[in-house]
């Protein structure tokens, strides 16, 4: 099982990016479970045709109980993929961090992995890791290998940074490692080149280089992802590209 | 607000349910929390506190839930340790640590590593009652039965705590019964000498969950290594005279008696006492109760409820368990009113009637206020008490019938 956390400045495309990246594998024809870990409860949209799945948090709100099946938190989106939302709290009150720890649990509980054998689980997580919470997806065995997403702009790269040592700082505790950088581009000027010294300084290396395309925001007005939409563009060629890389790897390992 | 209690205070937590069984076990047991989750188990949920010199809490601040404890938590650990030493080190998670995320199992693994000694963690949060953290804690131990060196032990006792309403004498019962009935080495799961006697575990001759937090980790034990168990505890002297005769056939060494889990006495026969009891209180104990009073006293209607885990296949059709003090007085208000109600005494406050009540404390329930009142029921003791509440509950009724 691939199991990998992408993470990204706020902004930068990480929803994007994780959701064309889950059309791929699909295409590739491999079971995938994509959870979202955002309050706003936006990562899996473009794989259910613009429409919301009822976030984790959401049910426990409204039920005051745990579910009692996946079927009860999840929809099933294109090629299949299982989407999950952890949810959160509105801006302004609680912990969204407990929020992302309190679904995996529930999610550990019900058995999801052990009874929905996937192929790959994508996690698509909020910013930064900005608090335990934040951190929890690239804890305990629950993502084995983290994808970071930014462009040449600094505040990106500086996020980036931040990412990369809080990664770091499990190291001595066995958990995720940094697979790579996903460069998304924002038309910068050298952005190929600061990117590729950022990764190069840190000893990471650039695993996809997706090109600004206004195919994206296109397809999204569609409620799609470009994969979905077009896989023939050049753009959906390169999420294709990566997963496919992602999938020989682990073959390989 | 159907969740709010007003009779009915909070129970014992998941973290206290976890001190309670290490408590005499020789490690060193560290609350993660500012300093309140520490003096709720030390001042409410344990009365053996002043016999143990290593359990204290790491008295975290304000600005180590901002930037996370994992540091200062292992630097006080580490230290700690140095000082006062101990079998194993136990790390108990708490709300505010949990809900901060803090990564126990991370942590856990670098103290381990560091001090050279096992470091146990069970996941609790203070969102549980005790008896969830007992259950963790018992499967922890168990885990750990891989690592120990094969030693003695035929019986392994599981789920006597003080919690449990369990007490140094009773266990001493218990011990005592067990090697009239040809144990050699009968384990009390939370005695001192457990640690090493979890060697012993894989080949024992027989389990006992004496409590419900014990009950999940006897069945798996059954299916990991065929070990029989039994549920249960003899209360009352019919029981006792029926344990000991199953337990010698069991512990015989021509035996290839399989111990049957958990079987009702056969009641006497004739005329029944035309009383309905409720029990409120933790399941096998309750059980336990039940089977006194139908068997030795001919009560023909018992049910049991708890607000703790309740395990289905040990209940009666009219049992049931509450989640909250609302839908325990609903379902009283909704049944033909008891004529008794046994339990610890702020449960029996709740009832939505006026009724007799048999008071008997729980720890887990109303700390250590009524623990001095505790009667014991562990064999023979539990008829003569019995014998003359029921005489009490007897009388009341004809005096009602009188005054009608």
């Amino acid at each position: 099982m691939l199991k990998l956390a992408v993470y990204g400045k706020g902004g930068i495309g990480k929803s994007t990016t994780t959701s064309n990246l889950a059309a791929a594998f699909a295409v590739l024809g491999k079971k995938v479970i994509q959870i979202g870990c955002d309050p706003k409860a936006d990562s899996t949209m473009n794989l259910l045709n613009g429409e919301y799945v009822q976030p984790v948090m959401r049910y426990l709100q409204e039920h005051g109980e745990e579910p009692d099946s996946v079927e009860a938190i999840s929809r099933k989106g294109f090629g299949g993929i299982l989407c999950i939302e952890t949810g959160g709290p509105t801006p302004g009150m609680g912990c969204a961090g407990r929020g992302i720890i309190t679904t995996f649990h529930i999610l550990e509980e019900l058995e999801l992995f052990e009874n929905y054998q996937p192929d790959v689980v994508l996690y698509d997580v909020l910013g930064d890791v900005v608090c335990g919470g934040f951190a929890a997806p690239i804890r305990e065995g629950y993502a084995e290998k983290v994808l970071i997403v930014t462009s040449g702009e600094k505040m990106a790269l500086y996020a980036a940074n931040n990412i990369n040592e809080a990664v770091k700082n499990f190291e001595s505790r066995g958990y995720a490692s940094v697979k790579g950088i996903i460069l998304n581009r924002r038309n910068v000027e050298n952005e190929r080149e600061i990117v590729e010294d950022f990764a190069k300084k840190r000893g990471l290396q650039i695993v996809a280089d997706i090109p600004r395309s206004s195919e994206i925001h296109r397809y999204e007005q569609q409620g799609v992802t470009v994969v979905e939409g077009d896989r023939e563009l050049l753009i959906s060629r390169k999420y294709l590209e990566l997963a496919d890389n992602l999938l020989n790897q682990e073959e390989i390992k | 607000m159907s969740r709010i209690f007003h009779e009915v205070p909070a129970f014992a937590p998941d973290y206290s349910g976890v001190a309670s069984v290490l408590h005499d076990m020789g490690g060193m047991i560290v609350f993660c929390d500012v300093g309140g989750c520490y003096g709720n188990y030390a001042a409410f949920d344990e009365p053996r506190l002043g016999l143990a010199k290593r359990i204290f809490s790491i008295a975290f601040r304000e600005s180590h839930l901002v930037m996370g404890i994992d540091h200062m938590a292992k630097e006080k650990i580490v230290e700690s340790y140095k000082r006062v030493g101990g079998g194993f080190i136990a790390l108990l998670g708490t709300p505010t640590a949990t809900i901060i995320g803090t990564d126990f199992k991370g942590l856990a693994a670098e103290i381990e590593k560091e001090t050279g000694v096992p470091v146990i963690y069970v996941e609790t949060s203070g969102l549980d009652s005790y008896e969830k953290g007992q259950e963790k804690t018992y499967f922890a131990l168990s885990d750990l039965a891989k690592y120990v060196a094969a030693s003695c032990g035929d019986v392994h006792v599981i789920g006597a705590t003080p919690l449990d309403s369990w007490d140094y004498g009773q266990k001493a019962e218990m011990v005592e019964l067990l090697k009239r009935c040809g144990a050699k080495y009968p384990v009390i799961w939370g005695d001192a000498d457990t640690m090493e006697a979890l060697g012993s575990l894989e080949k024992a001759k027989l389990n006992i969950a004496v409590s419900v937090s014990g009950v999940k980790l006897a069945k798996s034990l059954k299916e990991q290594y065929g070990t029989p168990y039994r549920i249960g505890f003899p209360m009352g002297k019919e029981a006792l005279s029926q344990w000991e005769k199953e337990l010698r056939e069991i512990l015989s060494e021509k035996s290839d008696t399989e111990a049957d889990t958990y079987q009702s006495i056969e009641r006497n026969s004739g005329e029944g006492l035309d009383i309905r009891i409720l029990i409120v209180g933790e399941q096998i104990a309750s059980n336990m109760l039940r089977d006194m009073l139908c068997v030795e006293f001919g009560c023909e209607k018992v049910d049991v409820a708890s607000f703790f885990e309740m395990d289905p296949s040990l209940a009666q059709r009219e049992d049931f368990h509450a989640d909250t003090e609302s839908e325990y007085v609903e379902r009283l208000a909704g049944r033909k009113k008891y004529d008794v109600i046994i339990g610890d005494r702020f449960l029996t406050r709740a009832v939505p009637y006026q009724t007799k009540v048999i008071q008997i404390p729980c720890i887990a329930i109303s700390g250590l206020v009524f623990m001095r009142q505790s009667p014991v029921l562990f064999g023979e003791k539990g008829t003569l008490y019995f014998q003359k509440k029921i005489e009490e509950v007897l009388a009341d009724k004809k005096e009602e019938k009188t005054c009608v």
